[in-house]
Parts: structure tokens; C-alpha cells; sequence
């Protein structure tokens, strides 16, 4: 599956989780990781990370920390004490969001697997 | 992972040069990029990777970026700076505050008014002149790693954190313009009675207390972070 829309509505929650898991991580890197994690099936564009950790970082949920490697000037990413809450509270809404898209998917189905 | 040679280092830098930018927060991000997905290839594959990149991060992508990002900075200092000013204002240290500023104006009214008026608005501007030049200072010392990267490749580098915080910083000065200078201009000198300057420079001297110690403190919480 590798519809951009579908992805966009979940790029601050995968951003998020990332970042949660990884304590810093920057722009470059999390496009590879999520590539990695997904076996090249969801692959997210500059055109969508970026914008999304600049509003992440702006609205406070991520800080940043700008380093000197090899030559260059590279920023990384990580999660402020309010992301960390939002993490929690991203997760539980994106799990209920696709447990209730399982349910009109297919009716039959109960509910409460994890994603 | 290879490292590249500075021949591919320059036709990346004249790439992004390209593109016409000017903010260095955007730059070093996109440098980065360009520089972390091309050493993933052999130096046969440099070309068709830079070609895709180069796909990828149009001109008008780029510049979009870093109109967004500049709206995103403005709010975010003009969020900070209401934070600090909310969790500063307890009512306690509110009355404080206003008992403070009381006392003051009694103690400046022994001056002269000259003296008043210049203690008044003068102290302030300078602090702020003071600092407005000190972020600067800081801001250059900071951005030199990019400047020496991508200098000779891009005409303009500056921070949009130090544009925005400086603007910020300013900003009671061209209140003090208004109100102050341009009735002079047209000759106005007695538009506002003494006894209503003597107040308004108290209410103004607040004010610009106000800004000018919420404006450090935002500037406090983002230069650990930010090129400022």
C-alpha cells in the first residue's frame, strides 16, 4: 500500500512513534527508517516530512539539535515532554480510527487487534 | 556509504544554490539531505541521484517550505512570549509587579520632566538596542558553519529565527516613532499634554518591560535550539 493521502493523515503519528523509539532522529533518517520498517512499500516525501516537523517543532511537541558532522550542519529531531504525551494520545486515536475502519471493511470482524 | 569528492560536493552545492533560497535553517536541512542520499551510491549512480533529488525538491517546493517555515517561526516566538508572560503573571506577582511600576513612577516624579521622559522611554530602548545587537552577534557566530559551506554558492544566508526575533526585538521602537516622532514631523509638539505624556511614558515603560523580559525568555528557550 503506498497511497500518499492515506499516509499524510498519519505522517505526525508515524513521525511521533519514530521518535519515541529512536530518542533523535533527522530528516533523511526517518525517511529511511520508515522505507526499512515497510520493506519499501510506504516511502514518505520530502514534500510531506518536512513540512510536518517543522509544524511538529513549532507547535512544541519536538526540539531540535543542530550538529557539526563530517563538514556539514545537520539537524536532529526529538521529542519535547508534550510530545511524548501526544504520542500516547496519537496512538490510541489512530488505533481507533483504523479498528473502526475494520468494522465498516468488514462487519463481520470484532474489533481490538493493535496496529 | 562513501564519502563524496569535492567535485560532486560543488555540483550539489551549485544545485541547491539553484533553487534561490536564502534561509539557513532551510539550506543546511536540504544539504543535508541531498549530501545523506547520495552517499548511499557508487559515484557511477552520482548523476541519476542528484537528477531524482533534484526532481524531488523543486524551486517552487523549496520556496514554499521556507515561506511556511518563516509563519511557523513568527507564531511560534509569539506563543513563547505569551507563555512566559502567562506563567510569569500569577496574581500575586501581578500586584507586585503594579506595585513595583507605582513606586517607580512616584520615585521618577522627583526628577525633572526631561529626565523623566528620558529615564522612562531611554532605559528600555537601550536595553533592547543592547540585546537586539547581542542576538545578532550571537546569530552570526552561529550561522558560520553554513556560511562557510555554501557562501561561495549562495549570495544571501540568513537566519529566519534572527530575522523574526530581531523584528520582535524592535518592535516597541516603532511605537516610540509613532507616537513620539511623527507628530513632531507635522509640527504637532503639543498634541499630547504633559500630564497624559507623563502617564504614557509609565504605561509605555511597562509595556516595553513586559516585552522586553518575555522577548529574553523566548529568546532563552529557542537559541538552545535554533541559530540564534
Amino acid at each position: 500500500m503506498s497511497n500518499n493521502n492515506l499516509i499524510k493523515g498519519s505522517l505526525q503519528t508515524i513521525i511521533l512513534k519514530l521518535l519515541e523509539e529512536n530518542e533523535r532522529m533527522y530528516g533523511y533518517e526517518i525517511t529511511q527508517r520508515v522505507k526499512e520498517l515497510t520493506e519499501g512499500e510506504i516511502k514518505i516525501t520530502e514534500g510531506a516530512l518536512y513540512p510536518a516537523l517543522h509544524k511538529l517543532e513549532a507547535e512544541g511537541l519536538l526540539s531540535t539539535e543542530i550538529q557539526q558532522v563530517d563538514n556539514r550542519v545537520r539537524k536532529y529531531y526529538s521529542l519535547t515532554k508534550d510530545g511524548q504525551k501526544e504520542v500516547t494520545s496519537k496512538m490510541s486515536e489512530l488505533q481507533g480510527f483504523v479498528e473502526n475502519l475494520q468494522r465498516i471493511l468488514t462487519p463481520g470482524l470484532k474489533p481490538g487487534f493493535n496496529i | 556509504m562513501r564519502r563524496l569528492s569535492e567535485q560532486e560536493l560543488d555540483q550539489v552545492k551549485r544545485a541547491i544554490a539553484a533553487k534561490d533560497l536564502t534561509s539557513a535553517e532551510i539550506l543546511m536541512e536540504i544539504y543535508d539531505h541531498y549530501i545523506s542520499h547520495l552517499e548511499g551510491f557508487e559515484s557511477s549512480d552520482f548523476e541519476r541521484q542528484l537528477t531524482e533529488l533534484e526532481e524531488q525538491w523543486i524551486s517552487s517546493y523549496c520556496k514554499k517550505l521556507q515561506y511556511d517555515l518563516e509563519k511557523s517561526i513568527s507564531s511560534s516566538l509569539r506563543s513563547t512570549q505569551w507563555q512566559v508572560i502567562k506563567s510569569y503573571f500569577t496574581w500575586p506577582r501581578f500586584i507586585f509587579t503594579i506595585s513595583i511600576v507605582v513606586i517607580l513612577s512616584l520615585l521618577v516624579n522627583l526628577l525633572t520632566f526631561k529626565a523623566q521622559i528620558l529615564l522612562l522611554f531611554g532605559l528600555p530602548i537601550v536595553y533592547l538596542a543592547g540585546f537586539a545587537l547581542f542576538v545578532n552577534y550571537q546569530n552570526r557566530e552561529r550561522m558560520s558553519p553554513i556560511r562557510n559551506l555554501l557562501d561561495k554558492h549562495v549570495k544571501k544566508i540568513t537566519s529566519i529565527f534572527n530575522s523574526k526575533l530581531t523584528v520582535s526585538i524592535v518592535f516597541p521602537l516603532h511605537f516610540y516613532n509613532l507616537f513620539l516622532n511623527v507628530p513632531r514631523l507635522f509640527g504637532w509638539t503639543e498634541m499630547i499634554p504633559d500630564s497624559i505624556l507623563n502617564l504614557l511614558s509609565i504605561v509605555f515603560c511597562f509595556l516595553m518591560v513586559l516585552h522586553s523580559l518575555s522577548i529574553y525568555e523566548a529568546w532563552k528557550i529557542k537559541s538552545k535550539t535554533a541559530l540564534i
